[in-house]
Order: structure tokens, then C-alpha cells, then sequence
């Protein structure tokens, strides 16, 4: 009887995992953190907050995404033009994939990952398992963060320099529309039913939350000094910012856009993530090497773990089975 | 101080042997200096504290002019010994409890500093014997695609933060202790 449910489980998991979607619970979620300096993908059991797993990775990679469906990290390697990736479940390097240039920004959907160029001026879209370049298209000036909806259809990209998001039909290979924002957007995100993206302009210190249906703006709220990440929690009722400048997290209500809490962290904070039920929040402090944990629902810094040199990126994985 | 930077070439030599590419792609770099400092931190602090007040006690600081107090927003504007022109800072986040304030460069010019872009923590704590000032720096190479000319790569962006850090942090020292 209990192997049945356990197959039956079995199924149902995998059948979300493929539809793009996760099924996993936060305790047995995992988070996810990539430092640049030691070249280190950290592996966080979020039910104990500690570090449980460590992977390699050699250079010094700047971004990554995940692949839900193919249990893969892919993190980006700017230095050598390469993408690595990281076969989660055994946790280890399972390959490099030679692309060329400098590969910054990433996104996966499907067999396909999304790589900005942040010289090249250019958005590859590139076969997860082979590496080899199916297209490219030009994109703004400096592309930073990039996100992509789960069916792989539409891409967004944070021009940097250019002070705009590049909406991209992958299929087409056509940049739609170039949406100007503020000054230096950087990092993006994009609600659960994708029909919000937040983008924070670093420079500016404002979001621009997008409506997709239209590619408008309706909103431009306010955040501390130098927004360098954002996230939205799984529900979409709030929109978390780091502020690199003064050691913060701001906590904004997705629907009015006023900000709600300010919760201090370490030392310049970059990438964030929520976990999937909302209960808490994990945030990759640069400067202090460390990982914060913020409980959501008293927003507080709950834990603070030490974690290798030059964290930027933090995301949430699916179980591991 | 010799010593780092010569455990720096050190590095340098070492990752040149070892075969790993000497450049770096977009990965900011960090520099972290502390100094004690034989009086109370208010004294300290109330030395520092006006953010366009760089020119009273940054030695390698030739003239400076500043805009809009210490409010967010707020800039200096000056010129180091060095030569190469402007510099122009722009104050994000000032904590008058904290005895804090953060800025960062808001025009980029590498012929007067070789980064394209910091972000700067400057604060003073209380220590035994008087007080510490911590300089902290986040900062990105002038040149930052894969193939930087020496003067603009990793190295020279580390080497100049650490030397302006070091300088101001020692003529603040001098300063606050009437020796400068």
C-alpha cells in the first residue's frame, strides 16, 4: 500500500516537475546560493537553514538559473564564455558548454537556455544539452538579469546601459518592444501567473512593475539606495528588494506597491528567493559572505549562515528525489 | 603598506603560472580597511560626518565642493593630487545613529580612478581606547570586458582602492587625534 502511494506520489511529481512547475514542499525544497569569488554552488536544506552540499565550480560564475524539469543549474561563466552545468541531484558538474563571449544573465525553458552577453550586446538562445547557439538576438546595450516565461515564448531582458527591458519573441527571434524604465535596471522578476514583471533600477533606486498583457507601465514605486535584487513570493502578494546600499531587504505589497516592512541583513545584499509557501526568504549578502533567512511573516532576519566568498545569486530548487 | 600589495603580485604571478586567465569578467572586487583612533567616536564622527567635508581630511584630496548636505542624493564633487579630473560622488544612505553613511560614484572617470563603478560603507564604532573607523568598497574594474589594458584591470582597481582607502583613513586618524 505504501509503495502504491509512494508511485502514485512519484507520478504526480514528475508530471508537475515536466509541466514546469514544482511540487515540492518548502521542507523539502532546497535553496540554492552561487559564489562568484570561490566558485561555489552552495546547497541549503531549507528545513535545517544549514549548508548541506557543495559544487565546484571552476572560474568565477556570475549568474545562474534552474531547470525544475531537468533537475540542472546552469550558471554562467563570463570569464571563458562558458555555461556550467550542475546536475543537482548528484550534486556535481555534470558539464561545460563552450558558447564564447561573455555570458552573463540566464534564463532555461524547456531543451532551451536564454544567455545575455553583457559586451556582445546579445541574447543566444542555446541547446541546454549539446551547447550548441540555435539563435541570436540583439538586445540593448550591457543585458543584465533575463527572464522568460515557462512555455519559453517571451523573453524579458534588463538592458543596462540602454535603461530598458528588451521584450523578446524567442520563436520569432524579434525584439517586440524596448519598455524604457529608470536608470540601470539590473535585476528582474516575473509573477507566478507571469502577468507581472518587476524590474529594479539600481541606479534610479525605483521598480517598474510592468503589466504583460500590455507592456505598460503602471507603476514606478520608490525603494532605498541601489536595488541590485528582486523577487515576488510563489503567491503574489509581495514583492521583496534588496538594497545593496543600506543592508536591507524592503518588503513591498504587490498590489498598492507601498512598501510594507525594511528588514536589515548583511553586508551589500544582491539576489534573493522566496520559498514556494511563503514562510521565508533567503538573501545572498555580498560583502559579508552569508546567506540571510527572513521570516516572512514577522519579517525578521531569522539566521544568518556563512557561506563561500561572493554570493549573488540565491534560488529556490524543486525536491530532490 | 607594502605587504599586501606584494602578497598581491605574489597572486598575480602565481595564477599567471598556474595557467588561470588573469582576466575577470564582470566580478565586482572588495577592499575592507579599519583604523583605531585614540578618541571617542562622536569626536570622530563629527569630523566626518558632513559628507562634502572629504577635502578637510582625505590627504590625497586636492580641492572638493559639495551639493545638498547629507541628504540622499546629495554629491561632492573633487579633485585628487593624482591629477585626471573630477570625481563625482553621490551619497545613498546616511545613518546618523549608526555613525554611517554609504555613496558611490556617480561619473564615472578612470583617468582620476581606475574603476567604473563603486559603492562605498564608511563608519565609525565604538572600540576600547576610543573608536574605529571601517571603510568598506565594492567596486568594478575600469575596463570590464575580458581583455582590460594592466591599467584598468582588476589589479589597478584593487591597488588604487586600497591606497585612497588607507590615505583617508590615516589622515583621518591624524585628524581626530590633532596631529594632522
Amino acid at each position: 500500500m505504501k509503495a502504491l502511494v509512494g508511485l502514485a506520489t512519484a507520478v504526480v511529481f514528475s508530471a508537475v516537475a515536466l509541466a514546469g512547475a514544482t511540487a515540492a514542499t518548502d521542507a523539502e525544497q532546497k535553496v540554492y546560493v552561487l559564489s562568484q569569488d570561490d566558485g561555489v554552488l552552495s546547497v541549503i536544506d531549507t528545513g535545517a537553514d544549514e549548508i548541506v552540499g557543495k559544487i565546484k565550480i571552476a572560474g568565477k560564475p556570475a549568474s545562474f538559473t534552474i531547470s525544475p524539469a531537468f533537475g540542472e543549474a546552469f550558471a554562467t561563466l563570463p570569464d571563458s564564455g562558458e555555461i556550467a552545468v550542475v546536475d543537482l541531484r548528484l550534486q556535481r558538474l555534470a558539464r561545460r558548454l563552450k558558447i564564447g563571449g561573455q555570458p552573463f544573465g540566464i534564463a532555461s525553458a524547456g531543451d532551451r537556455l536564454f544567455v545575455g552577453d553583457w559586451s556582445a550586446n546579445s541574447v543566444s538562445i542555446v541547446d541546454r544539452q549539446s551547447g550548441d547557439i540555435i539563435g541570436k538576438i540583439s538586445a540593448g546595450r550591457s543585458p543584465a538579469h533575463l527572464v522568460v516565461t515557462r512555455d519559453g515564448s517571451r523573453l524579458y531582458v534588463a538592458d543596462r546601459e540602454a535603461n530598458s527591458v528588451a521584450v523578446i519573441d524567442t520563436r520569432r527571434l524579434e525584439v517586440l518592444k524596448e519598455i524604457p524604465v529608470g536608470r540601470a535596471p539590473f535585476a528582474l522578476a516575473l509573477s507566478l501567473d507571469e502577468k507581472q514583471l518587476v524590474v529594479a533600477n539600481v541606479q534610479a533606486a525605483t521598480l517598474s512593475i510592468v503589466d504583460t498583457s500590455n507592456l505598460q507601465i503602471v507603476s514606478s514605486p520608490t525603494t532605498r539606495a541601489m536595488p541590485y535584487g528582486v523577487a515576488m513570493t510563489h503567491d503574489g502578494a509581495e514583492i521583496l528588494v534588496s538594497n545593496q546600499q543600506g543592508g536591507s531587504i524592503s518588503v513591498f505589497d504587490a498590489q498598492t506597491h507601498a512598501p510594507r516592512a525594511e528588514i536589515k541583513v548583511g553586508r551589500y545584499p544582491e539576489g534573493l528567493v522566496a520559498l514556494k509557501n511563503g514562510s521565508k526568504a533567503y538573501v545572498a549578502n555580498w560583502f559579508s559572505a552569508s546567506v540571510s533567512v527572513l521570516d516572512l511573516k514577522t519579517n525578521t532576519e531569522i539566521k544568518r549562515i556563512i557561506c563561500p566568498e561572493g554570493p549573488r545569486m540565491v534560488l529556490a530548487g524543486a525536491t530532490e528525489r | 603598506m607594502p605587504i599586501p600589495f606584494r602578497l598581491l603580485l605574489a597572486f598575480a604571478a602565481l595564477s599567471a603560472c598556474a595557467g588561470i586567465a588573469s582576466a575577470h569578467g564582470p566580478t565586482p572586487q572588495k577592499v575592507e580597511e579599519k583604523i583605531a583612533i585614540s578618541v571617542p567616536p562622536d569626536a570622530v564622527w563629527k569630523l566626518i560626518k558632513d559628507f562634502g567635508s572629504i577635502g578637510a581630511w582625505h590627504p590625497s584630496v586636492a580641492s572638493a565642493k559639495s551639493e545638498g548636505g547629507n541628504a540622499s542624493g546629495a554629491t561632492r564633487t573633487f579633485t585628487l593630487k593624482s591629477g585626471g579630473g573630477e570625481l563625482v560622488e553621490s551619497l545613498d544612505d546616511y545613518q546618523e545613529k549608526d555613525m554611517s553613511y554609504g555613496y558611490r560614484l556617480a561619473t564615472e572617470n578612470d583617468e582620476a580612478f581606475p574603476a567604473s563603478f563603486y559603492s562605498d560603507t564608511i563608519q565609525v564604532v565604538p572600540a576600547s581606547g576610543g573608536s574605529e573607523v571601517v571603510w568598506g568598497s565594492r567596486f568594478y574594474r575600469a575596463d570590464t570586458t575580458n581583455e582590460p589594458p594592466e591599467n584598468k584591470n582588476d589589479e589597478a582597481a584593487i591597488k588604487a582602492t586600497e591606497d585612497f582607502i588607507k590615505a583617508g583613513l590615516a589622515g583621518i586618524k591624524a585628524k581626530a587625534e590633532g596631529k594632522g
